[in-house]
Formats: structure tokens, sequence, C-alpha cells
């Protein structure tokens, strides 16, 4: 699994200055194309830029003549043509992107025209490492994949022409045991691609086997997940991608089954019991009434065992790692058996933040663990003690009432979440309650907290039209009503209903203002309280621009283009930063954050 | 030659220049009647061929007259204000006597008031040699001009020839130019319906240099549009642009009126605007892609997952939006939706998910839980997706633009 190269994510092609051929202008074997060389071809603010058109002329001759055209952001650029005419010369006075074009003829017949984009950056520009993600709309015309870059600050930037690399293809037939062809889930994830890591690509089989991928020229982990139960899923770590092509044949994997029982030794019926085995998950069995189940998973290990029992049940997650060292094998038998634990029933009246009235329909999830020595799991007679987790949630009735719910004594983080119909400033509470000790009476939700805060950009002006969100951070991660968005008013100014007392990722999008995202870690107050960020100013933006094609040239039009940091994230990793769709032919803006300029 | 013989050469010839002198002066046009009463130099003509007639006072040999013919240089026949007009006299000489002539030009310009018509100089008379360019100050307005010659010989004899210029009127030429917010170019071929369209005149210009006034019409409306709900007129104080908020979709007909006040000047430019529904979003690719024949699998020691919309198309909202120089006007919304254990199983808003992705972290889950992560895109127009709730997907149109996907994942 350790890193193979970067080659497949590498295996793009940037050019310093795109280059677009048109057709030859001759008949009969006549023609002529120009492309343009610029010296230098990367200057700094100030230089003087020569630009020399390069004429390729077949089957005819004359006088040559050129039309000159060069821009600086849609202005027009004084040039000077240098004698013979083939040469013009310009001054970079400012920073920036100079798109430079020419036309021409030879004789009677008319060339194939050129221009190039050549970067003037300004002195002591900071570069800045990113990673320029690109994702073709149609999956099998190439892969996903990520180009390294460096963005000099200043001054807007045109990457230039980014040909992809047309990856692989990889076609195949699933098939299980005899052959019969096998339905499924496949998923490549590609090996090393750090520090952005490249989502897997994933493929589904149909009835027939039949799948289709198209991935990077690197090792990839392939998931094989078979439908129905009957195959175990199968891992194939760091396969070479051409071992992929063709057919993919599995066999059933190794028949594991086992009991889980409750500390009694009574059956726990309804269990959901799985393994990870090498890397591999198994099949997912669920127990029978006699507590007994059976599942396929690949032969090997380690092996870890999850136990989930059915809500309601009054007994915890059981979590075996795979520390052990355990391996399985056809015929292996996993014997799992719940400790003794206490439980307690908790009904509690759920309100909403005046403590007061039925809140119905709030959520209200227990969430506990690890439970040392819930349980004990034996994987062919050797046994190894389990942790218990919970992590149970129910919905308060008409009338608030919280289900009777056994859960075992612990202690307990409980998050209080509205329902649809609770009414508009209540939200998320997070209570930490004791089963131990007892099971509270009621439990209610909290009066929203605020994010207030003013978007202004680099200069110090308003930013409207900005959105804006807060999504939660540690425990409150996994609650779909904490977080909060808001657009900017004309004047700015955001505020935002969130859970109280929790920490936030703040994400500001401002690409309507014409400026681009950033990210910070902020905290929220109380209940009802709300927290006055100040100014949040947005950093300045540069004009990233450039064009992606095909690796047969072709345009890539619809591509989703993104570009990350690589240590902008709220957490100091990467994060995306900008995001746009290139054109029909290809072109794509970003408003990428500017690195500066060293003073 | 004795005298009495030159004499009654000269005085045949003084009979023969009073001929021809009245089918000369006839031949002038009326104006130039007119302008010999206001030109006391003109009348020398006629006062001349009395005298040469009598012929008592003659002793010398009789001069002839020198011809005077104006011919225009500026091809065409027909002038308009603005335009200088060129005229040269080499056409005139004094053939009989020989000897130089010169010649004197003047216009005027003539209106007609009450029946009668009065002229004013155009400019300074000046004299020219035969093969001088006469060039007159720019016609100044739509009245008549009359250009005058006066050729004089070496013995003071004098011609006069004039022409009378008629000037024209071209109607004013104008332009609109029609624009929707900052609508994409390509994106499509017509304007979106409740979105205003300002429609600017663009170059105006009469080439006369008349005052011209416009006019705006509404011309034409769908059958489907409500008069009151239709909002037409100037913008503020320009009434160089209108807007229009149309109210149906259908072809609007926009008829603008640029006028001169002279004969002919009038110009209608009609503008045909076809308004169609706002187009409802695309979700066009999205992260793992979707909708997909299947569940993604997502593994817990694999970490949290991105759920992302990459790119929603739309006529005025696409997602992402573009930087603010593009020609788009806004940028779609996105709403997330999810169905877990952790909601009970029921479909729950993403409180604060307004961005283009979700996160799913597995390790909060048990193997074997489901989700269902869901994502509508809407625009500017409110818009009711036609379908059942539970439905993972869902087309307005019932075609492959989707305005909702779903993704279905299993915890493993």
């Amino acid at each position: 699994m350790s890193g193979l190269a970067r080659a497949g994510a590498l295996a793009l092609v940037l050019a310093a200055a795109s280059s677009c051929a048109g057709g030859d202008g001759g008949d009969g074997g006549e023609a002529c194309s120009i492309s343009l060389v610029a010296s230098p071809p990367a200057p700094v603010r100030g230089q003087f830029v020569s630009v020399t058109a390069m004429t390729e002329v077949v089957g005819t001759s004359g006088a040559r003549s050129y039309t000159w055209l060069v821009s600086l952001a849609g202005e027009p650029i004084v040039f000077e043509v240098i004698s013979p005419d083939d040469t013009i010369s310009f001054q970079a006075s400012e920073a920036g992107v100079y798109e430079v074009s020419v036309s021409g003829t030879v004789g009677a017949t008319v060339c194939s025209s050129d221009e190039i984009s050549i970067n003037a950056t300004v002195p002591g520009a900071v570069f800045e490492d990113m990673v320029l993600r690109v994702v073709p709309r149609d999956p099998l015309a190439a892969p996903a994949q990520d180009l390294f870059i460096e963005v000099p600050g200043g001054a807007p930037y045109d990457l230039g022409a980014v040909t992809l690399s047309a990856g692989v293809a990889v076609d195949g037939v699933l098939r299980g045991p005899g052959g019969a062809p096998l339905a499924g889930y496949l998923r490549a994830a590609p090996l090393a691609l750090e520090p952005v890591p490249l989502p897997p690509v994933e493929a589904f089989a149909g009835a027939d086997g039949a799948f289709s991928l198209r991935l990077l020229g690197v090792a990839h982990d392939l998931l094989v997940m078979p439908d129905g139960g009957e195959v175990a899923p199968a891992l194939l770590a760091g396969a070479s991608v051409t071992s992929l092509d063709g057919d993919l044949a599995l066999d059933a994997g190794a028949l594991v089954t086992g009991t889980v029982t409750d500390a009694s030794g009574d059956p726990v019926a309804g269990a959901r019991v799985s393994l990870v085995a090498g890397g591999a998950p198994s099949t997912l069995a669920v127990t029978g009434a006699d507590g007994s189940f059976a599942l396929r998973a690949r032969p090997g290990g380690p092996v870890a065992v999850t136990v989930a029992p059915e809500p309601g049940s009054g007994l915890p997650r059981l979590e075996l790692d795979a520390g052990g060292g355990a391996a399985i094998a056809t015929g292996s038998e996993i014997e799992i058996q719940y400790a003794a634990l206490a439980t307690r029933t908790v009904s509690p009246a759920v309100r909403l933040s005046d403590g007061a009235t039925a809140a119905p329909g709030a959520r209200v999830t227990w969430i506990a663990g690890p439970i040392a020595g819930a349980g004990q799991i034996a994987i062919d007679g050797a046994p190894r003690a389990a942790q218990g987790h919970v992590r149970l949630t129910a919905v308060a009735g008409a009338g608030g009432a919280h289900p009777a719910t056994p859960l075992p004594r612990s202690a307990y983080h409980v998050l209080v979440e509205p329902g649809p119909a609770a009414p508009e400033g209540e939200s998320v509470r997070v209570e930490e309650i004791d089963l131990v000790a007892g099971a509270p009476a009621s439990l209610s939700l909290a009066a929203a907290a605020e994010l207030t805060g003013t978007l202004v950009d680099d200069a110090g002006a308003p930013v409207a039209a900005a959105r804006v969100t807060a999504a939660p951070l540690g425990l409150l991660a996994q609650s779909t009503a904490a977080g909060g968005a808001a657009i900017s008013d004309p004047d700015g100014r955001f505020a935002l209903p969130v859970a109280p007392g929790a920490d936030y990722d703040l994400r500001v999008d401002a690409a309507a203002a014409g400026l681009g995202r950033m990210a910070l870690e902020v905290g929220a107050g109380g209940p009802g309280q709300a927290t006055a960020l100040g100014e949040v100013a947005l950093p300045p933006v540069l004009r990233l621009s450039g064009e992606v094609a095909l690796p047969g040239g072709g345009a890539l039009a619809g591509a989703s283009i993104e570009l990350h940091c690589l240590a902008c994230g709220a957490d100091g990793g990467p994060a995306p930063v900008a995001q746009a769709v290139s054109d029909a032919a290809g072109r794509f803006v970003l408003l990428a954050p500017d690195p500066g300029v060293s003073p | 030659m004795s005298r009495d013989r030159d004499t009654s050469v000269a005085l045949r010839r003084a009979a023969r220049v009073a001929r021809r002198s009245a089918p000369a002066l006839s031949r002038t046009c009326d104006p130039a009647w007119r302008l010999q009463r206001s030109a006391p130099v003109l009348r020398l003509a006629p006062a001349l061929a009395g005298i040469a007639a009598a012929g008592c006072l003659y002793t010398g040999p009789i001069n002839d007259r020198p011809r005077a013919e104006i011919e225009k240089l500026t091809p065409g026949p027909y002038h308009y204000p603005r335009q200088v007009l060129e005229f040269t006299a080499r056409k005139s000489s004094d053939r009989e006597d020989g000897g130089g002539i010169s010649c004197t030009w003047s216009a005027f310009t003539c209106t007609t008031e009450g029946g009668a018509e009065s002229c004013a100089p155009l400019g300074e008379s000046v004299e020219l040699p035969p093969d001088g360019v006469f060039r007159p100050p720019a016609i100044p307005s739509h009245d008549p001009v009359v250009v005058q010659l006066q050729v004089r010989d070496r013995s003071g004899a004098v011609s006069r020839d004039t022409m009378r210029i008629e000037v024209g009127n071209r109607p004013p030429g104008l332009q609109l130019q029609v624009n929707q917010g900052a609508q994409a170019p390509g994106t499509t071929e017509s304007y979106v319906v409740t979105v205003p369209i300002e429609i600017s005149l663009r170059d105006l210009v009469d080439p006369d240099g008349d005052e011209v006034s416009v006019t705006w019409q509404l011309a034409d409306r769908p059958a489907g549009s409500d008069p009151n709900q239709v909002e037409w007129g100037p913008v503020g104080t320009d009434s160089d642009t209108y807007r229009l908020v149309p109210d149906a979709p259908g072809v609007w007909r926009i008829e603008v009126t640029a006028s001169d006040g002279f004969e002919q000047g009038t110009t209608t430019v009609t503008e045909q605007i076809p308004v169609d529904e706002d187009q409802a979003p695309c979700i066009a690719l999205t992260a793992p892609a979707a909708p997909a024949p299947g569940r993604h699998v997502l593994s817990r020691e694999d970490g949290p997952r991105r759920f992302a919309v990459l790119a929603v198309t739309d006529d005025l909202d696409p997602y992402p939006r573009p930087p603010r120089d593009s020609p788009y006007l806004g940028a779609a919304e996105l709403s997330w939706s999810l169905a877990g254990p952790q909601t009970g199983g029921a479909l729950v808003p993403l409180a604060g998910a307004g961005g283009g992705d979700v996160v799913i972290d597995p390790a909060a889950h048990a193997p074997g839980d489901r989700i269902e992560l869901r994502v509508e895109a809407r625009d500017r127009v409110d818009r009711a997706l036609p379908c059942d709730p539970s439905a993972p997907t869902c087309s307005i149109g019932g075609d492959g633009c989707l305005q909702r996907v779903s993704w279905e994942v299993e915890i493993r």
C-alpha cells in the first residue's frame, strides 16, 4: 500500500504558453503555419519581451506579412515591430498575462495563426505550491487527476495548456464462483497521491458483470463488493492498472460462522456482524433467532470484528480491533459474548429551549464509548476483550416523549436536535449525562447562538453577497442541525444561527463579489448569545487561468477545476480554495488566493 | 480694316450679343433673377447689352462676352447637409477674344417663406482662376443652395451662370442593443422571463446633423402577458435605455422610431425579443457520480468522504459561480439533506450545508448502516419539484436534467 510515485498525477503536461493551431490557408499542398516564441518566456515586470513568429512554409513562396496584436487584460498594448517584421518587442510595464496573437500570409497563402500567453510576474513574487484537480465530466474520457503547480503572487497568471493524462481504460467482467457474472461495486483508490488524496474511482458492475473504469497509470487498491452476500468482498491492494483489465474472478471466500450471545448465554438476534480481514470487509451477516450467523470473508488477517445489535436491545456495539493478529480461514468460528452490563431505561421528556414546551420530533442521540470489557470475541477459540460503543438516536413522539430505551450505564454525550417542526431559534444542545448516576427526567433544546461579523476585502471594503457557512467541528460534526448559513448583506454583515458552545469551521465563498474563499475556525458562545467575530478579511485573490485539453488535443469542456491549497485549511492542511468549470474551449478562470509579494 | 467696317462689324456683334443676351438670361433659372435683384453687379449684363445694341458711343471693336459655365465636380445628383461641394469654371472661356478671364464665385442658401424665396450668402465670394475649385462652406441645412459664377474678361464683359442645388434629407440611423443583466452569450439565444431586459440605443446618429427625436413603443406582447405585470419604461432619466421586465414567455416586440422632422426623415427599428421561461438548473457533475446504479461503500478505515456537486449548468445561475466579470447573473443554490441512523431514518435538512459539498465520516457509523444523502439545486425561480419526496432523483423536465440527485451509501 505504500507510496508509489506521483507519476500518474504528474503525467499532465503544463505548458507556459498555450498554442492554438489554425488551419492551413492554402490549397493544393500550399500551407504555412506560424508559431510564436517569446524571449524571455517568463519576464518580470518592466522587462522588454520580444516575440518572434516562426513560419513554416510548404509549397508556397512570396512576401511575408504579419498582423500582430498584443493585449493585457483585454486592453491593447503598444509594441514595436522589429525588422524584419517577424519579430515584435514590447515592454511588460505591468505584471500580468500578456496575450500575443499573430496572423500572416506568405505570398497569397494565408497562414495558420498563433497566440501565446506570456506571464509577466512581479519582482519578488512569492510562489506557492498548490494542487489543481481536474475532474472530467465523462469519467471514461480521462480520470480525475491532480496537477501540482506553483502560483506566483501579485498578478494574474496563466497556466497555459493543461493536457490531461489519458489514463488507462480498465474494462472487465466481474465473475463469481463457476465463472458466473456477478453484479457489484468496484472502488479503485489511487495510491500515494499525498497531500491531497484523489477520491477513488467507482464503478458498478451490472447483472452481466461488465464494468468499465478509467484509471491513472499508478497502482491502485481495488475494492470489489459483490452484491447479494454470497461472495466475499475482495481487496486487491497495490494492483497495477494493467492487471485489472479483463475478467475479475472471485471465489466465494471463506465461510465463517459463529454466534452472538448475551451475558446469560442467551442468543442475541438481529445483530449485524461483520469482519475486516486483511483490509477487506466481509459480507454482512445478521444473527438469527438462535444468535447464529454465517458470513463470507477473504481468508487471512489481521481480523477486526464489529457487532451492531438492534437499537433498543440495551446492548452496545462491540468492536474488536485488528491488533490481535488473528486470522480466519474457511471454517473459522467466531463466538461473541456480551459482558453483563447494567442498563438504564431512559425516557426523558424532550422540550424546547424554554424547558417547558414539548418538542415533538426532536432527535436525541446518545453517544458513549469506548466501554471497556463490554464483551468478548473469540476467533477460533482465542478470546479477546472487545470494547463497547453506543450511538443511538431516538425521536421524540407527539408530546415530546422520548421512547423508553434501555442503554448501558455509562457516561454519555447527548445531542438534542430540533425536529422539523421546531420553532425558529431552537438549536442543538449537547449534554453530558452519566447514566450510572441516574436517568434524566427531561432534555431540552438550546436557544441558538449566533456568529456575527462583517466581511471585508483586503482594502477594508465590505463584501456583499458572499456565502458564509459554519460547519460544526468535534462532536457536533455528526449533527444535521448544528451548522448555519447566511449571505452577507450589502454592508458585508452576516449573522449565522448555530448551536451554542461549539467550534465551527467558518467558510466564506465570495465568488459573487469577485473574491475567493477562506476558512477559519471560530467558537460560538452560549445559548442565545451572539459572538461578534468583527471584521473577517477575505484574502486578496488573483486570476488564475488556463486551458484543459484531452490527451488527443481536444478541448475538455464542462470539466470541474478545483484548486487546493496545501496548508490553508482550518486544520492547517489542504483545502479547496477555488472552483471553476471549463468552458466549451476548455478555458477556465479561478480566483486563487494571492500568495503575495515579498517586501 | 476700315473704321466703318469695324463699326459695322462691332454693331453686328453688339446686336448678336444682344440677341445672345436674352436667351442667356432666360437660360438662367429663376433664382438667378431673384439673385440679381439683390446683387447689383448682375444688373450690368443687360445694361451692357443695351449700350452695345445702341452702338452710338462705341468706337473700338465690340468685345464678346465671356462664356460662364458652372461645372459641379462633386459627383451624384443628391446632396445633403454637411456635404462640401466642389465646382469649377474650367469650361468657362472667352474664346472669341481670347485672353484671360476672372471668375468670381458666390454661394447662397435660399429659404421659401410665404411663397417667396429669399437667399443669404453662404460664405464669402471668392475669385478663382477658371480651373480653380470652388468649395463653398458645407451645406448648412436642407434649404437649396444656389451657386453663382461670374466671369469677367479683360474688357470688363461679364457673364454669369448659376446652379441650384436641391438639398435632400437622410433619415437618422440607430441600432438597438438588448441585454439581460449579464446573460451568458451562447448559453441561450433567448432571454428569461421576469429578469429585467435593458434595450439601449446604439449609434443613434443623423447623418445630416439634424436634431433627432426618439419614441419608444412596446409594440407587441405574448398572448399570455398581463399588461399590469409588465414593467416597461426608461431607466432613470436616461431615455436612451428602456427596461422591460417580461411577465410571460414568447416574442416581445419593441419599436423605436427616430425622426429628424423632415420629409423621409424617420427610421423605425423593430427588435424581436424572444423570451423563454427560466430554465431549471441541471446538476451536471458530482463526485462521486450520481445518480449511481447502486450503493457507494464507505469503509470505516478510509476516513471521511466528500460528496460534492462540482457543476450545475443553468442559463443564468450556474454553479460554481464564475468570476464577477463573467456573463452570468448568479449562482445556483444547493440544499442538502440526509437520512440515516442519526436522523431516525428520516430525511432531514443539513443545516449549514449550503455549499457544494458534504463530508460523511463513516467512523461515526456501524457496518451495515445505510445513509441517503440528497442534494437539490435551484436557481432564482422557486419551483416545486414534481417528484415524490422519496424519489432519489427528480427532473422537472422529465429528461436528463436533474434537479435532485441522491447518493445511497453503505458503511462497511
